[in-house]
């Protein structure tokens, strides 16, 4: 679609844009930022469904709680460094279809992420895990396509 | 180049994997997904003994919890990452990143090592305290830069990784 394109073509030619494209280094340091931020977060979400199917002390409320600032900082660098990174090679993202697997995956990991902290069980719980590893095999295929 | 190494870069299964186009990956992403575990569980028990988070709890009783589930990261980041070195040792053997990574590896074990014999003998003295030994903390604190730094040298692999 041509205001797809028209989109695209202005995130392109901002100046945050082509300064991240057109460095060295700096997709390779968002990628290891994005990496430390998926151990916060995926770590995070990993000790909470486990907690959720083995019913361990301290519980899964203390855990919920307790380690929601350590998610929170796993998502805020995940996040930002996500978002430059597809910024800064916006037609490459947009049109790839792992990444647009990813993204749903993603969408369907937060909101089963919501629903196991508010209501834990242990489908849910088991259901959370397996979105967060398709989200993390989605993310390995990007490369690929 | 140990011959030891070539020979296990020579091993029918290692090849076989070098030249595969998706299991290597695939592998990959299981290892990347073990050291999400390792790392997500280390640094709730390092914030717990540096006194940040889940300060309600003894110590004793967070690791009990935790350290199960890091073991088992263990067992998988190594189950995934002996087959990824070997299809690539040549390669990775002489790849400072790589060097690095495994140095840091290194480094993270003694770390763990003298924490458990040296300070965490003394855990009853201080296992629900809110004054944790400075030993224990300057252990915890090395423990969440040295995993830090092992995920960005995994990274930088690929950045030296010669074809």
């Amino acid at each position: 679609m041509p205001t797809d394109t028209a989109v695209l073509t202005w995130i392109e030619q901002t100046a945050i844009s082509s300064a991240v494209r057109q460095s060295d280094w700096a997709v390779m340091a968002l990628e290891a930022v994005h990496l430390l931020g998926l151990s916060l977060l995926g770590g995070t979400a990993v000790i909470l469904a486990l907690c959720a199917v083995r019913h361990t002390v301290p519980t899964l409320t203390t855990f919920v709680v307790e380690l929601r600032p350590v998610a929170r900082i796993g998502f805020i660098l995940m996040s930002l460094s996500g978002a430059l990174i597809t910024w800064s090679m916006p037609f490459k993202y947009y049109n790839n279809s792992a990444f647009q697997w990813k993204m749903m995956l993603l969408l369907c990991a937060l909101i089963a992420a919501y629903r196991l902290v508010s209501k834990p069980s242990r489908i849910l719980a088991l259901v959370s895990l397996l979105l967060w590893l398709s989200v993390g095999f989605s993310g390995r295929l990007i490369g690929f396509l | 180049m140990p011959p030891s190494l070539e020979w296990l870069y020579e091993l029918p299964w290692a090849a076989a994997l070098r030249e595969s186009d998706d299991v290597y990956p695939f592998i990959e992403t299981l290892h990347v997904l073990s050291i999400t575990i390792i790392v997500g569980t280390v640094v709730a028990m390092d914030l717990r003994v540096l006194g940040v988070i889940l300060k309600q709890e003894p110590v004793t009783r967070v690791g009990r919890a935790l350290l199960p589930t890091t073991w088992y990261g263990f067992l998988i980041m190594f189950l995934t990452g002996v087959p990824l070195f070997a299809a690539q040792a040549l390669q990775l053997y002489s790849n400072p990143a790589f060097r690095l990574k495994i140095l840091l590896l290194a480094l993270a074990g003694i770390n763990a090592g003298l924490f458990h014999f040296i300070v965490y003998r003394t855990v009853r003295d201080w296992d629900d305290s809110p004054a944790i030994p400075l030993s224990a903390k300057v252990f915890a604190a090395n423990s969440l830069f040295l995993w830090s730094a092992i995920i960005v040298s995994g990274r930088l692999i690929a950045v030296f990784h010669a074809h």
